[in-house]
């Protein structure tokens, strides 16, 4: 319902289009009025996504990537600039990228924070069960939950039971499970290996690349270790200070980094795999 | 409700439907005359609302605390302090419920020749007042009217303060400025001079002095739920709600509200005993609960004049009072406890508890 619909299609083949985003934060204590003083976490970010890609998004703790995956999905406001998604300008007052926004779904640095405490398992799919199944508007019945738990690697048991009873890697695996209950196109991962294990996030990097592959999803992967990136995207933007400081496909920015932090990255992500636990991934 | 109710294990839905029909039994039979509660209470329905909210509270508090059955009781009567608090609730309950059983009197039936101020003993264990009114019987059913104001304005007061307080923090800016600033104004009276001016222009009744204690009473509950909500409105799983296009509605009831259910049950609790020391005092000053009614304030005031010729007309009436406050008190006191991590062995027990 979603899939481009003509009058306000995509240009070009541009799925994800960041046009210009800056997002400014106001520092605290300075003041209001013309002396007010701003940090920009994102400064003049243009990226553009293709349908079916896979994106990953590189940089340093504070570069800006979070604020942007933050700014696509549509949970944070540009200062200026604006994004696109299947051809929708992302705004929360919009009602027509609202109708259509559970079909990008993010999956967050923390599992444990990103699930409903007071809810059970069976119940956070459930409740995002409507979405699903070509948006029939019916609750999922106990054998879909079933389904959707098996497809992540948990067990039919799981579902009478609440978040804190799940492991870090199950509980990631949970959230990718109501990700993928809404049936989405587009899936933002921020960070969604950082809170884990190192023997689990191969685990979670294997179920997403698969569920990738099995139901074409375009990725957008935030991270801030460059070793997982060949696993599981094409592309790569890094980022540095609020801006995009490098792109292009992985192959070729891994062989000939240009920028000093990419360099960087790459030989802190190389410094990890010589004999450290990171050989473990895939 | 789009959604079904998270599904409970055979023993905990068994648990929950006896509770929900003792519930309704006492709802039911509080409308019949055979039932012990129905007696001569003056507002028969106040004691029966009184009678259901504890086996509803309860029902809600399995529902909201699913971590382990009780596990929240059992942390909250970890001290003795808390367990004696729990344990003079529990019979507190009890003899409001039980009142014309346990009454050896009726608690209006006068004998002003015969019986007038008698010392407490074996027949009259509390004495009697001035009309020769058997204190005892007086004070079982005092706990009755006492009790049930206390609860019923503080649900309507919670309930006030709850709705507030998320709307406050979840949408911020204007509603919450707008809001909150409200209950600033409100706060800065203070509170006992709000009720006597709210219930000077008014007739003084049961139902109006429970309306004007519970329209008074919400701003300091609308300030931790504000609170509480601000912090819970950015954390992932609301973001995650928010990114599916769930309306507000939705996310305030079914993702925030379970998760600030403990400050408003440790709210709820010290503001019962608030209230019936408010309550207590209005009726003290003859603008409360009227006569012949036994609200304990009431029975305290009748004793002022005599208290250095019958001491027991306004002590042992205080004396209810004063263990009344102070068990809802250290309940209170031992729920706040029991939620607060930092007093914990084990830190991640309570996930769930907004409260870091």
């Amino acid at each position: 319902m979603i899939g481009a619909p003509s009058g306000t299609a995509p240009t070009g083949d541009a799925w994800i289009e960041i046009e210009n985003v800056t997002r400014e934060f106001a520092v605290r204590g300075a003041g209001r009025g013309a002396g007010a003083r701003s940090i920009a976490a994102v400064q003049d970010v243009s990226l553009r996504v293709a349908r079916g890609d896979s994106i990953a998004l590189v940089g340093t703790s504070g570069s800006g990537k979070s604020t942007l995956a933050r700014l696509i999905a549509g949970l944070d406001r540009p200062t200026a600039g604006r994004v696109r998604y299947a051809g929708r300008v992302v705004d929360p007052a919009a009602r027509d990228w609202q109708s259509g926004r559970h079909r990008m779904q993010m999956i967050f640095q923390d599992p444990a924070a990103a699930l409903n405490p007071r809810h059970r398992a069976g119940a956070i799919l459930a409740e995002v069960s409507e979405f699903g199944r070509g948006g029939d508007g019916r609750h999922a019945s106990a054998e879909d939950i079933d389904a959707m738990l098996a497809r992540v690697g948990l067990s039919p048991a799981d579902r009478e039971k609440f978040p804190h009873e799940f492991s870090g890697g199950q509980k990631q695996r949970l959230s990718l499970a109501r990700a993928l209950a809404a049936e989405p196109d587009t899936l933002l991962a921020d960070e969604p290996l950082s809170a884990l294990d190192v023997s689990v996030q191969a685990q979670i990097l294997a179920l997403l690349h698969d569920l990738r592959q099995e139901r074409s999803l375009t990725l957008v992967f935030v991270t801030h270790d460059l070793a997982v990136v060949p696993h599981i995207a094409e592309r790569l933007a890094v980022m540095a200070g609020g801006r995009i400081v490098e792109e292009g496909p992985v192959d070729r920015i891994f062989a000939d980094p240009s920028h000093d932090a990419t360099r960087r990255l790459l030989a802190a992500a190389r410094r990890g795999s010589t004999g450290g636990p990171k050989t473990g991934i895939l | 409700m789009t959604t079904r109710p998270p599904a409970m294990t055979g023993a905990g839905r068994a648990v929950r439907f006896a509770i929900m029909l003792v519930a309704i039994a006492i709802l039911a039979s509080g409308r019949s005359r055979l039932a012990p509660w129905a007696g001569t209470s003056p507002d028969r329905w106040i004691a029966t609302i009184f009678a259901c909210l504890l086996p509803l509270l309860v029902a809600i508090e399995m529902r909201v605390q699913p971590f382990s059955r009780f596990s929240f009781l059992r942390e909250t009567a970890r001290t003795p302090m808390a367990r004696g608090g729990i344990g003079a609730l529990l019979g507190l309950y009890a003899i409001a419920i039980l009142a014309p059983v346990l009454a050896p009197y009726a608690p209006e039936a006068q004998d002003l020749a015969n019986k007038s101020f008698l010392a407490p003993g074996p027949d009259h264990w509390f004495g009697t007042d001035k009309f020769g009114r058997d204190l005892w019987s007086r004070v079982l059913y005092g706990s009755r009217i006492s009790l049930s104001i206390g609860f019923v304005s503080v649900a309507l007061s919670v309930s006030i303060g709850t709705f507030v307080g998320l709307l406050a923090g979840y949408y911020r800016g204007a509603v919450d400025i707008a809001l909150m600033r409200f209950a600033d104004l409100l706060l800065a009276f203070p509170r006992l001079i709000l009720l006597l001016a709210l219930i000077a222009l008014f007739q003084p009744s049961i139902y109006m002095l429970v309306a004007v204690l519970g329209l008074t009473g919400w701003m300091g509950t609308a300030r931790i739920i504000r609170s509480e909500t601000l912090s819970l409105r950015e954390r992932e799983f609301v973001l995650a709600a928010q990114g599916f296009g769930f309306g507000t509605r939705r996310i305030l009831a079914r993702h925030i509200l379970p998760n600030v259910m403990a400050p408003i049950v440790v709210a709820a609790t010290l503001g019962v005993g608030n209230t019936i020391l408010l309550e207590a005092a209005l009726s003290f000053l003859g603008l409360g609960v009227q006569p012949p009614a036994p609200s304990w304030g009431n029975l305290v005031r009748d004793g002022q004049d005599v208290l250095i010729q019958a001491w027991w007309v306004a002590t042992l009436p205080g004396l209810a009072i004063v263990l009344t406050v102070l068990a809802f008190n250290l309940v209170g006191d031992g729920l706040r406890d029991a939620m607060d991590p930092r007093s914990r062995q084990d830190p991640r027990s309570r996930p769930g508890s907004p409260i870091r």
